[in-house]
């Protein structure tokens, strides 16, 4: 079974990764949001030598906002921007959502000592796309283990 | 032509012209913007070369048209008008971009090095800011600039000043500028702000250009 999707979506020109995440609802509350972010960092800063990993939540989502904010804050991150009308909701009926990001810089991520409890499986590489993550695709093959 | 953006915006001191292959002086565009017209760091902070050929003129210029056509921007070559030293000249680009489901428009802005220091820059940001919530009807005009491009930061910092918007934060690595990445600062003016100012920029939109651009 899966309990959710993370993303790790790479802009390799502008060196910087955007990371999400959902998980089901019985899942929620168990730490595997900052868990999965402390991974993704990793890959992002360990593996792939990218400088920027950014994140961003909807404002009024308050668990979104306080696991973020947690992890963003061990690793040295911060809050760049609350951005108004940022999303389109319901193909454009509905007020638009509102987003506060953040970002974490590698140097960041190396001054706070890193995520060592990572493993990165030298065998199962992640593949480079420039597609953002489909989510509903993900969530429909939810087979896997 | 789109309705939504008008062929011409007037401020006191400048004509915001928008532009097609089939009517656009594509030779006065090239030696306006080609190698030797530009002069140094003049481009630094902007995504654009100097065109190495006529032809090059003509694909900037259709491109503009396109996004004109399109109905989601408004694309306007900026002229000085009479009595301004170099009046007619192209002197800048200036665009408004709608974001329809967003409810959002941003703008972008580039000016000649020849014509920086004068208040361009606010002049028509402020009759664009008018025409994106009087006309329009969007909620926010966003705008950015690259960190280090103190001249469009002293401009921005200026007129979302004058409309109560505000500064709302540094992104990383968000553009690309010749192969690096770089941060862009970003700002808004929302509607609401926009009222609470009580400003109401001083322009004229013209629907149709009568004149073919040669009008001042």
């Amino acid at each position: 079974m899966h309990v959710g999707v993370a993303n790790l979506d790479c802009l390799w020109e502008n060196r910087r990764v955007h990371t999400g995440v959902s998980l089901y609802r019985p899942y929620w509350g168990r730490g595997y949001a900052g868990e999965r972010a402390r991974a993704l960092l990793s890959v992002t800063f360990d593996r792939l030598d990218l400088d920027v990993a950014s994140v961003a939540h909807f404002e009024g989502n308050e668990n979104s906002k306080r696991q973020m904010e947690g992890w963003v804050e061990d690793f040295g991150g911060r809050e760049d921007a609350y951005i108004r009308n940022a999303v389109p909701r319901d193909d454009g009926d509905a007020e638009p959502w509102n987003l506060r990001s953040y970002s974490i810089t590698a140097a960041d991520y190396r001054d706070a000592g890193g995520a060592p409890e990572v493993e990165l499986d030298p065998e199962n590489v992640p593949e480079p796309t420039s597609e953002p993550t489909d989510l509903d695709r993900a969530n429909d093959g939810g087979d896997g283990a | 032509m789109s309705d939504l953006f008008p062929e011409e915006v007037r401020t006191e001191r400048l004509r915001l012209e928008c532009e097609s292959v089939a009517d656009a002086d594509l030779g006065e565009r090239y030696a306006s913007m080609n190698e030797t017209a530009i002069e140094d760091g003049e481009l630094a902070y902007v995504p654009i070369e100097p065109f190495e050929h006529l032809q090059e003129a003509r694909d900037f210029v259709a491109q503009r048209e396109d996004r004109m056509e399109s109905g989601d921007a408004g694309t306007y070559v900026v002229r000085p008008r009479d009595g301004e030293d170099g009046a007619g000249y192209p002197a800048g680009e200036a665009e408004l971009f709608a974001v329809w489901d967003e409810r959002t428009a941003f703008m972008t802005f580039g000016l000649r090095k020849r014509f920086w220091g004068r208040g361009y820059s606010g002049e028509r940001a402020a009759a664009l800011l008018r025409l994106a919530f009087e006309r329009l009807g969007v909620e926010l005009v966003s705008v950015t600039h690259l960190v280090g491009n103190e001249n469009s930061r002293r401009a921005i910092g200026k007129y979302v000043d004058r409309f109560d918007g505000e500064r709302v934060g540094r992104f990383r690595n968000q553009h690309v500028i010749d192969g690096e990445p770089r941060d862009v600062v970003r700002y808004e003016v929302s509607k609401a702000d926009y009222e609470a100012s009580g400003e109401r920029p001083d322009c004229e939109f013209v629907e149709e250009r009568a004149d073919g651009g040669d009008g001042a």
